[in-house]
């Protein structure tokens, strides 16, 4: 089968080997593209390095396409934030204390389909290289050191927000189904080999002259194999060529397959509502209490504690630890204030090379709100003060 | 007149400005706060910003700086390797 644009899938592109990164994707190239949607441009960065987080931040965001850069220093706060905004691209570090980084690619490629992924590792961790690919990263490379590093890397990371905007013609296809695909393939009459990834499983439907003759899903064959691979809801698939030495095992035309199919995926969904338990992550969903708090300029996290042992939180990693913290600050500094006769408490902040974060106490509730540690004194100040009139008009 | 003294007893205190430092153990060690400020203000102070500071740290949150913003006064807190340098600012109205 010809290499066609329609041989990838259109929501998940691989570049296999950084070293493949050549002239077309240096700098520069797809400038004169026109505009990007804002969207396509936005790079996350998830490390619990502070220093790669804030070196990489700088670099990326000076590339050729000038992305968005917003960056992580753990995993929660990372999933919220894919969440809550639209991402091109995720670069994650893989080994990471509480939520490592595969945990959160699996998650990502399970909710974020059309996210491209970049792993990045220390020095000794190719051992995991086999494995990141294995969860449908796009690119796995070690941590740039040298300049040639960092130039090489840079140009890959160029490359893949360019294929998201070059892609953009083929990514109507993004909405169709798998049964869309496989009659597609059938009704071309095409012989091919589908290999679909979801996650770290793998699974391949051979189709020969329109029909489909096998399936094969880790120790499944045939029809099993299909109806195991056609239940899952989202994944990347790759169109290869045609298999004439594979042996037929499904003899059943493939329009009652896709019916069969449908109707045992059917009846699984209607046994397990919301089933999804694959030990993924869950991303974080924020609760409607916090939306407005989340619309304030610079709020990366939330913590809303509305009495002993009840708050709702967004893109925090340990809620109740935080939660008995923020308690005792407000309740220490309460009592301090009375103490000194300084009036009421308005906030508290505080600032690390990790995290900025605002405390708020008000109509027996308290707040504490992550914000992104580069703001400027002044504007974690507003930000306090539009947290508090929010948080008073709750 | 009345209504004058009234409002100065029903707002908050007014405050010195400067700073001090304290150790680890909460012990003052120099200070550019007037002698009128109350030692064991200064004490009581020092003892909530290191405790906010210590158990933050604990968490895994190592915040280099603390500020509580009060009607009537600003306190600041740099950590100092466990100690701090505290700043007190009143408020301007």
């Amino acid at each position: 089968m010809p290499a066609t644009a329609s041989s990838w899938s259109p929501f998940k592109v691989t570049v296999p080997d950084p070293a493949e990164c050549g002239p077309s994707a240096a700098p520069g190239k797809g400038t004169d593209e026109g505009p990007l949607r804002p969207a396509a441009r936005k790079i996350l960065i998830l490390d619990d390095d502070q220093e790669f987080l804030d070196t990489y931040g700088r670099i990326l965001s000076r590339l050729p396409s000038r992305p968005e850069v917003r960056v992580a220093s753990c995993a929660t706060r990372a999933l919220a934030l894919l969440e809550a905004e639209p991402f091109a691209l995720l670069i994650t570090d893989l080994r990471m204390p509480r939520i490592d980084g595969f945990q959160v690619l699996l998650s990502a490629r399970r909710r974020f389909p059309a996210l491209r992924t970049v792993a990045v590792t220390g020095l000794g961790d190719q051992q995991y290289r086999a494995r990141a690919y294995a969860s449908g990263i796009d690119l796995y490379t070690e941590k740039p050191t040298t300049p040639t590093e960092i130039r090489l890397f840079s140009e890959c990371v160029e490359a893949l927000l360019m294929q998201e905007s070059h892609d953009g013609g083929f990514r109507g296809i993004q909405s169709k189904s798998l049964m869309d695909l496989i009659q597609i393939e059938c009704l071309s009459h095409n012989s091919s080999v589908l290999r679909i990834t979801r996650g770290p499983f793998e699974g391949r439907v051979w189709i020969k002259g329109g029909d489909v003759i096998d399936a094969e899903m880790q120790d499944l064959r045939g029809e099993e194999a299909f109806k195991q691979i056609f239940a899952w809801k989202a994944g990347n698939f790759e169109i290869l060529p045609g298999d004439d030495r594979r042996p037929r095992a499904i003899y059943t035309s493939y329009e009652s397959l896709l019916l069969n199919s449908a109707q045992t995926l059917d009846e699984s969904n209607a046994e397990e509502p919301g089933a999804g338990g694959d030990g993924l992550l869950e991303a974080p969903r924020m609760s409607r209490a916090l939306q407005p708090l989340a619309g304030v300029r610079g709020v990366e996290s939330l913590l809303l504690v509305s009495g002993p042992g009840k708050f709702e939180s967004w893109g925090v990693e340990t809620p109740e630890e935080y939660a008995g913290w923020t308690h005792r600050v407000l309740h220490e500094f309460q009592a301090l204030g009375e103490l000194l006769n300084s009036g009421p408490l308005r906030a508290i902040e505080a600032a690390g090379s990790v995290r900025c974060v605002v405390l708020l106490g008000q109509s027996g509730r308290e707040l504490m709100a992550g914000l992104d540690r580069n703001l400027t004194p002044r504007l974690i100040r507003a930000a306090g003060k539009e947290l508090a009139s929010q948080l008073g008009k709750e | 007149m009345n209504s004058l003294v009234k409002s100065q007893a029903m707002g908050p205190a007014r405050f010195p400005r400067g700073s001090y430092t304290v150790s680890s153990d909460g012990g003052i060690v120099v200070s550019t706060l007037p002698g009128s400020f109350p030692r064991d203000r200064m004490e009581a102070i020092a003892r909530v910003m290191l405790s906010a500071l210590g158990s933050a740290r604990e968490l895994g949150a190592p915040f280099t700086e603390l500020a509580a913003d009060f009607a009537g006064l600003e306190i600041r807190a740099r950590d100092l390797a466990g100690g701090a340098i505290i700043f007190v600012t009143p408020q301007e109205y």
